[in-house]
């Protein structure tokens, strides 16, 4: 068995946008099953008294990298063939700011909106509604910040790759990256707590 | 000199017969949403609750009007000669669907205005009092209260069911070529009606009992997809080819995504959990369901036109 399924031609276009349906309707699923759909539960990292978002977000990150990992160890996943996004390193920046204080402001980020909708939420009803909104106006402001978007390109980077080291190096201080986070969240969460 | 002939067909015709627009998908989704609601409704009274002026079975008879003459005025553009549509009622052809689908309507339209007029609104009571004196003689006549619900109920079905037939009478199109269109499209009118009407109704155990409703027709709409996709899938070389369309073709991200996946099963799911008091009742499931009634008739309409028995044509 060859992975990544769609490279291999396990299957076309088509088939590939139902198979994204199917796993972005179980991660919407489970996020909201966490409470993620809850803006309140959502914006109480920010205040550092709820870290559950850190945890579970962190949680993912190193199940995948592990998976992945793992897979390309045994011979299954050719990681060579995996899609990484470019760094595009100021508008990423920017990007990243604007969407956090949206985050901040309204308690939703894109995914958790859409989970909060499936739930009956107003709120995460605005975002949803907000996300055709803005990518029109992005689409129509392209040409004033093409320059922009295109500043600070430096292709596709890896922890691995800028910082010269094995790949299962940086794996294993990526876990206890997160293992120390985890620790480190539950300290501030008990130190954050209201009275 | 160069000698052209034509036998069978033209560029017009083949590779596609790509006649029908928006207008079809339209009129065949609101012809069977409509008839989900006759039928419903048609229940409700047979069952005497039209007493109860909260029940929906007020509402949606006068809705149903209103949304079929909208479908038929869709058919209507879809005419080439739109001047002689009348042609259509000066003859009955008993083989033809298309036929008994003209005269259908012309009964349908009569049952909903019965069915309408057993509990008038107030406001046409007033505006019309003859209506108040027509409610009271059926109120005093139970029985014929119980006709006129059976008569909406069997024509609801009758119309709901017809929609799927006038697709699979065409044996030209491989993908139409199909016994359980005709229920698929009921069920599916069914199931958008029952949204419908759980999404409008205010009696709290009208609105549960509708959403269960909606849940059984929804799962018999998924079962009727399957039976739909094997029958084709286990057929002829063209009916392969059909069903390819929607299994890996250029409609399988439409079909699967927007009518299975958003239209069946993520509403069945949210609406499961709101009847077992998991989640709260949302307009979400409703509107998904309603969305995803169009979304059929539009892949089922547009997908069908571009089957076809000519191997080389189906090819994608």
């Amino acid at each position: 068995m060859n992975t990544p399924f769609y490279k291999y031609g396990a299957f076309g276009d088509e088939t590939s946008l139902v198979v994204a349906f199917v796993i972005g309707i179980g991660f919407g699923f489970f996020l909201e099953r966490a409470g993620f759909g809850s803006a309140r539960k959502l914006v109480s990292q920010f205040y550092l008294n709820d870290l559950a978002v850190f945890k579970v977000m962190f949680t993912a990150i190193v199940t995948a990298m592990l998976g992945t990992t793992y897979l390309a160890w045994m011979g299954v996943l050719d990681l060579s063939l995996v899609y990484l996004t470019p760094t595009v390193l100021w508008p990423q920046l920017v990007g990243g700011l604007v969407l956090g204080i949206g985050f901040v402001i309204g308690g939703y980020c894109p995914g958790t909106s859409v989970a909060s909708v499936a739930t009956g939420r107003l709120d995460g009803l605005a975002f949803v509604l907000g996300l055709p909104v803005g990518t029109l106006l992005f689409a129509e402001a392209f040409p004033w910040i093409r320059g922009f978007y295109e500043n600070g390109s430096v292709g596709v980077q890896t922890l691995p790759g800028v910082f010269d080291l094995p790949y299962g190096l940086v794996v294993f201080a990526v876990v206890l990256m997160a293992l120390g986070g985890f620790a480190g969240a539950s300290w501030i969460e008990k130190k954050f707590q209201p009275r | 000199m160069t000698e052209l002939l034509i036998t069978r067909s033209n560029h017009l015709v083949d590779p596609y017969v790509h006649v029908w627009a928006w207008q079809i998908p339209v009129y065949l989704f609101l012809g069977g949403w409509v008839a989900g609601m006759m039928s419903l409704a048609g229940y409700f009274q047979w069952q005497g609750r039209h007493r109860d002026r909260q029940c929906t079975c007020v509402l949606t008879p006068w809705l149903g009007v209103v949304l079929l003459s909208l479908g038929m005025f869709a058919l209507f553009l879809d005419l080439e000669h739109k001047r002689y549509f009348w042609r259509l009622y000066t003859t009955f052809e008993i083989a033809s669907p298309m036929s008994w689908g003209a005269w259908i309507l012309v009964v349908v339209y009569p049952a909903l205005l019965a069915a309408a007029l057993v509990q008038p609104p107030q406001w046409l009571r007033r505006a019309v009092p003859a209506t108040e004196a027509l409610a009271s003689w059926l109120e005093s006549r139970p029985a014929l209260v119980r006709a006129v619900g059976l008569a909406s109920l069997v024509l609801g079905l009758a119309l709901g069911i017809y929609t799927g037939i006038l697709l699979s009478a065409l044996g030209a199109r491989p993908l139409w070529s199909s016994a359980i269109l005709g229920p698929l499209f009921l069920l599916s009118g069914l199931s958008s009606a029952a949204a419908f009407v759980h999404l409008v109704a205010r009696r709290r155990d009208e609105r549960v009992f509708l959403a269960r409703a909606d849940n059984l027709f929804l799962m018999l709409e998924l079962a009727a997809i399957v039976l739909f996709l094997i029958g084709l899938a286990t057929a002829t070389e063209a009916h392969k080819q059909a069903a390819g369309l929607l299994l890996g073709g250029p409609y399988t991200a439409v079909f699967w995504v927007g009518v299975v996946g958003l239209g069946i099963a993520v509403p069945l799911v949210v609406q499961s959990l709101a009847v077992r008091h998991r989640i709260q009742h949302t307009p979400l499931g409703p509107i998904m369901v309603i969305a995803g009634g169009l979304a059929l008739r539009f892949v089922i309409v547009y997908a069908g036109q571009v089957s076809h028995w000519a191997p080389q044509v189906a090819q994608f």
